[in-house]
């Protein structure tokens, strides 16, 4: 039909996008893939090894440390962040140059360079020099370079004064758009504070919420430059992170196929958990579903709904 | 069940240089149901708002039962208010949404399942509570809206603030109804906003007639219909609004360039003034009353307009389906003597008018 | 004078139907859609519009099918029900807008006198350099109209654009608009809920129902003939009073009353029953003539609106009608009342179809 033609003319209009991905995405992508299937010795001398590599990664007990870590790291910045995100965006000024001001202030960590931040809190952390470093050793013995919990602890914190801003931002944005008129109804109904924020503004934020916890997790889950600059993986390797044990194998030991390999894998993750996330979020938003629907489908699809809804909760275990 | 008192009350949103709510003073007797009538911007809500607590007021004070509640929250004053657009709680089912007031105010399970069930009952709810209000229709949203208002059997006044703006034009009749008899039997004082006359004058024991953040008037449906006090009234109140002429009054004898419209019951008028009648009072006659042209006929179905004019003013009649008439040919109409008005430039009724004994009688 | 003409128009939405078969002809001057939420009325609008591409059918305009034409070569112009103007743009620039993509390049000088044309006519000449947040929502509900008029379009589409607004605002603004209209070339098509708003206008209609055109007429033409109950109801303001009737030997039942019926649209044919149809105003609270049929209910509720009442009454058979009387007259609650109808103002519905049977005597013009 002819409607579907001018559809379809719709996606030349997409064509630059493709070609430029092509460029910055896919083709490093497949020589990446490229090198993980094959040992490559010399110029002329490569071999085709197939999986190995992918199982070599796999099985090396120093990248599933690092694995656990990853997810332990993320894990307790989402945990941290997100619910102090939330909480320094209730506490911001809803108008008038006070609500600038603090949207100014809050924003200021945002604009900082990575490695600004790292060098920086390299600096303050120092126990001879460092503001913080000699503060906190005032209280309690600190040394990032020795103790594992301290050198966790500061890349936590580090962490969260550099990127809970960005989820107090998304969920200021968030509560500003809901209307006067559901907090005057939660009043004029007797909710509590408690309540309003249960059942007026959690459920409202969710997409935002949604957008914070993806962007911490995807961000937080391949942490560099930071942990690299303040602790540089260490002591030992207690703060070494996937990317930066990747760019050991990669950059020091020029290991390129296991490396390949290695990036695949992390890439993958990362899609597929971020895909996963958002489906699991999204399954009442389908399309159709806020439609006027009789009641029997909406029953039917409840029940389809729960038993995916826990698979899913199993998968993610 | 409550009196609420206001005193003085007034608002300015911008610290005293503009006033969205004029100083107002007076009472809303326990268990009549009153509506606030006017056009956007003449006050209505900014006066709800202040009543339900949601908004402080910057002077005045309002009294519920004789205590002062001006500075007491929205919790505490046991109100309940019913917004223009759905305002619901999209986690929750219709259900969940209905016994939220209640379980705030920690009732008993039973007694709120079977309030619930009634209220749903009364208001067709009863197949759709279990579902989420994101299904409904939008119309059915504005419906569980209203059903949280209604749910609670202690408030002191329910407030609605035009609740039946998302509703279809045939429901409206079958909800306002079952909104009048659900206050006739609980007797709850009731406080409606709106600005469809149709709905205040219907509604209401006592209308109040807003407009610019002032009480322009207020009484009954019938004595805002029959004598309205002020033009605005006139004007915004029936259905079309009341045909005016500008006037001379000289020794109480009214003339509108020269020609002779009337006589005012009050003695001893002079300068200028407006002359008013509403289109029903308009009445077709043989030969007494102003001879006019008539412009056009609409037939209404169970009654019409009939557009006429005179000279450079024109006026319409509102007749008997029955009523015949040549449309460019000429009519006599003449007015009812208790129901035409003189009003000042203040805009209030000063006299009522009767049509003067010449002009063709 | 130009035509519109949609032809066998229908609209899948997957496996559901949301237009079925509408076949149309709308000319210039004013075209009412009239139907109740959801029925229609909005997907028609942008089916005409080109926002939507119909499954089957075809619109043709002045004879010249449109129905593949993209809706930027359409020449139609939208208001919508929530008044939806640049921001950012004064209320000059507004009007404007679409005279600056138009194809055919306009003047300066042609831009603004078009403008300030449309300004005149709809009252804006004061506001031109304001924004249209600085207007009330009547004054932007015309910036948004004389926006859609700027551009001669050939089709001019006005989804209920007065439902926002304040009752009163709504009289004088359709006042001005119909006044408006006689004066272009343009096929207005003008949606409503309202049935008063339909009568007001008195002009060319389609009631539409359930993603159908069920009727097209003049207004009160369908008032007085709907061809089943759904145009009534969509006619009617107080809705019309419904009670199912049973009838033998032309003797029909009002609700507790029986009564004689001769209508020579049933007399002879297998009719047991039917719904009967009555308006609120077309029952009075005094016999008005020698065939006047009277009957009891206890009143339930007495609305009253000044210039007439509305009574609500119960029947004992728990059926209820609305009575609408003439200036003010008090009730007391549960009081019993007689009315008085006229067999000759009522309709007849199929109990099952809902299709008309006959109409109120006199009304076959």
């Amino acid at each position: 039909m002819d409607a579907k033609k001018k559809n379809n003319k719709a996606w030349f209009l997409v064509l630059p996008v493709v070609f430029v991905v092509a460029f910055t995405a896919i083709i490093p992508l497949m020589a990446v893939a490229n090198y993980s299937l094959q040992d490559i010795q010399g110029a002329d001398n490569r071999l085709f090894v197939g999986l190995d590599f992918f199982k070599r990664v796999a099985t090396d007990p120093n990248v599933q440390d690092a694995f656990a870590r990853n997810v332990t790291l993320s894990m307790q910045i989402l945990l941290i962040q997100i619910p102090l995100g939330i909480f320094l965006a209730r506490l911001m000024p809803k108008s008038g140059w006070k609500a600038s001001a603090a949207l100014v202030v809050v924003a200021i960590p945002l604009i900082i360079p990575w490695n600004v931040v790292g060098t920086t809190w390299r600096i303050f952390t120092r126990n001879d020099i460092g503001l913080g470093g000699v503060l906190v050793n005032k209280f309690t013995d600190y040394n990032l370079s020795e103790s594992t919990f301290d050198a966790w602890a500061t890349i936590l914190v580090m962490d969260t004064w550099h990127w809970t801003p960005l989820v107090t931002l998304l969920v200021y944005a968030g509560l500003r758009s809901i209307p006067q008129a559901y907090y005057q109804a939660a009043a004029i109904d007797g909710a509590s504070a408690l309540a309003v924020f249960r059942f007026v503004e959690l459920p409202k934020l969710k997409r935002v919420l949604m957008i914070a916890l993806l962007l911490r997790f995807m961000d937080s889950f391949m942490m560099y430059t930071e942990p690299f600059v303040v602790t540089g993986g260490g002591p030992g390797s207690s703060t070494q992170t996937l990317s930066i044990l990747l760019t050991t194998i990669a950059i020091g030991q020029f290991d390129i196929g296991v490396a390949g390999a290695f990036s695949l894998m992390y890439f993958l993750f990362i899609q597929i958990f971020s895909f996963l996330f958002f489906t699991v979020l999204t399954l009442d938003e389908r399309p159709g579903a806020t439609r006027v629907t009789p009641k029997e489908k909406v029953k039917s699809r409840e029940k389809v709904e729960k038993p995916v809804n826990s698979k899913l909760k199993k998968v993610l275990k | 069940m409550a009196e609420i008192r206001l005193e003085g009350l007034a608002h300015s949103y911008d610290g005293g240089k503009t006033f969205a709510l004029n100083p107002i003073s007076m009472t809303f007797e326990d268990g009549k149901a009153y509506a606030l009538l006017g056009p956007s911007g003449c006050g209505k809500t900014t006066l709800l708002n202040i009543i339900s607590g949601l908004l402080k007021p910057s002077h005045g004070k309002v009294f519920i039962d004789g205590k002062d509640v001006t500075n007491v929250i929205t919790d505490d004053r046991n109100i309940a208010q019913v917004f223009q657009f759905p305002v619901l709680y999209d986690t929750m089912t219709v259900r969940k949404n209905l016994e939220f007031p209640l379980k705030n105010r920690k009732l008993g399970k039973e007694a709120i399942a079977a309030r619930v069930e009634e209220i749903a009952g009364l208001l067709g709810l009863e197949d759709d509570l279990d579902r989420k209000p994101a299904k409904l229709r939008s119309d059915l949203q504005q419906i569980v809206s209203l059903g949280r208002g209604l749910v609670r059997e202690d408030v002191s006044a329910i407030l609605f603030d035009e609740p039946l703006t998302v509703i279809d034009q045939n429901f409206k009749w079958t909800l306002r109804n079952r909104l009048k008899r659900l206050h006739l039997a609980t007797g709850v004082t009731v406080v409606y906003v709106t600005h469809d006359q149709t709905e205040a004058l219907t509604f209401a024991d006592e209308v109040l007639v807003m407009n610019k953040g002032s009480l322009v008037q207020d009484g009954t449906a019938e004595s805002l219909f029959l004598e309205p006090q002020h033009e605005f009234v006139g004007y915004f109140i029936g259905s079309p609004g009341m045909n005016f002429l500008d006037v001379e009054a000289k020794s109480s004898i009214l003339t509108h360039n020269g020609m002779e419209i009337g006589k005012a019951a009050k003695e001893g008028l002079n300068g200028s003034y407006r002359f008013g009648v509403r289109p029903e009072f308009l009445i077709p006659s043989a030969k007494s009353g102003l001879e006019f042209k008539v412009d056009r006929i609409e037939d209404r179905g169970v009654f019409k307009l009939v557009h006429l004019s005179k000279d450079d003013f024109k006026f319409i009649a509102k007749t008997e389906e029955s009523y015949e008439a040549q449309v460019g040919g000429k009519a006599n109409f003449s007015f009812d003597s208790e129901r035409a008005f003189v009003y000042d430039t203040n805009q209030k009724a000063v006299s009522t008018v009767s049509p003067s004994s010449e002009g063709g009688n | 004078m130009s035509t519109l003409e949609l032809k066998n128009i229908a609209l899948h939405d997957g496996a559901e139907d949301v237009m079925y078969d509408i076949s149309a002809t709308m000319s210039s001057g004013i075209n009412l859609l009239v139907g109740p939420t959801l029925s229609g009325k909005t997907t028609l609008m942008r089916l005409i519009a080109g926002l939507v591409k119909p499954s089957s059918g075809s619109i043709a305009l002045d004879g010249a099918d449109i129905s593949n034409v993209a809706v930027k070569d359409r020449s139609v112009a939208f208001v919508y029900q929530q008044f939806i103007n640049y921001p950012s743009l004064t209320v000059f620039e507004n009007i404007a807008s679409p005279l600056k993509v138009d194809k055919v390049k306009h003047s300066k000088e042609e831009i603004a006198a078009r403008v300030e044309e449309m300004a005149k006519l709809l009252g804006l000449s004061p506001f031109l350099k304001r924004k249209p947040s600085e207007l009330s929502g009547g004054q932007q509900q015309r910036v948004a109209i004389a926006r859609a008029l700027a551009r001669k379009s050939d089709i001019v589409l006005l989804d209920e654009p007065l439902a926002n607004l304040d009752y009163k605002l709504r009289e004088q603004l359709r006042a001005e608009l119909q006044s408006i209209f006689s004066e272009e070339n343009a096929i207005v098509i003008y949606s409503t809920a309202e049935p008063s708003e339909a009568l007001d206008f008195a002009t060319n209609s389609f009631v539409m129902s359930e993603g159908r055109i069920i009727q097209a007429g003049k207004a009160l033409d369908i008032y007085k003939q709907p061809v089943n109950v759904a145009a009534a109801k969509a006619m009617a303001d107080p809705p019309i009073n419904l009670l199912p009737s049973s009838y033998s030997n032309q003797r029909a039942i009002f609700a507790n009353k029986e009564f004689q019926l001769e209508r020579p649209e049933i007399i002879g044919k297998e009719i047991s029953n039917f719904t009967l149809g009555i308006q609120p105003g077309k029952i009075t609270l005094q016999p008005t003539g020698s065939n006047s049929i009277e009957f009891s209910a206890e009143v339930q509720l007495a609305e009253v609106t000044g210039s007439s009442t509305f009574v609500h009454v119960k029947f004992e058979t728990g059926q209820e009608i609305v009575i609408e009387v003439e200036g003010t007259e008090t009730f007391e609650l549960d009081q019993r009342l007689k009315g008085y109808f006229n067999p000759d103002d009522l309709y007849g519905f199929d109990v099952n179809t809902g299709k008309s049977i006959f109409f109120p005597k006199g009304s076959v013009n």
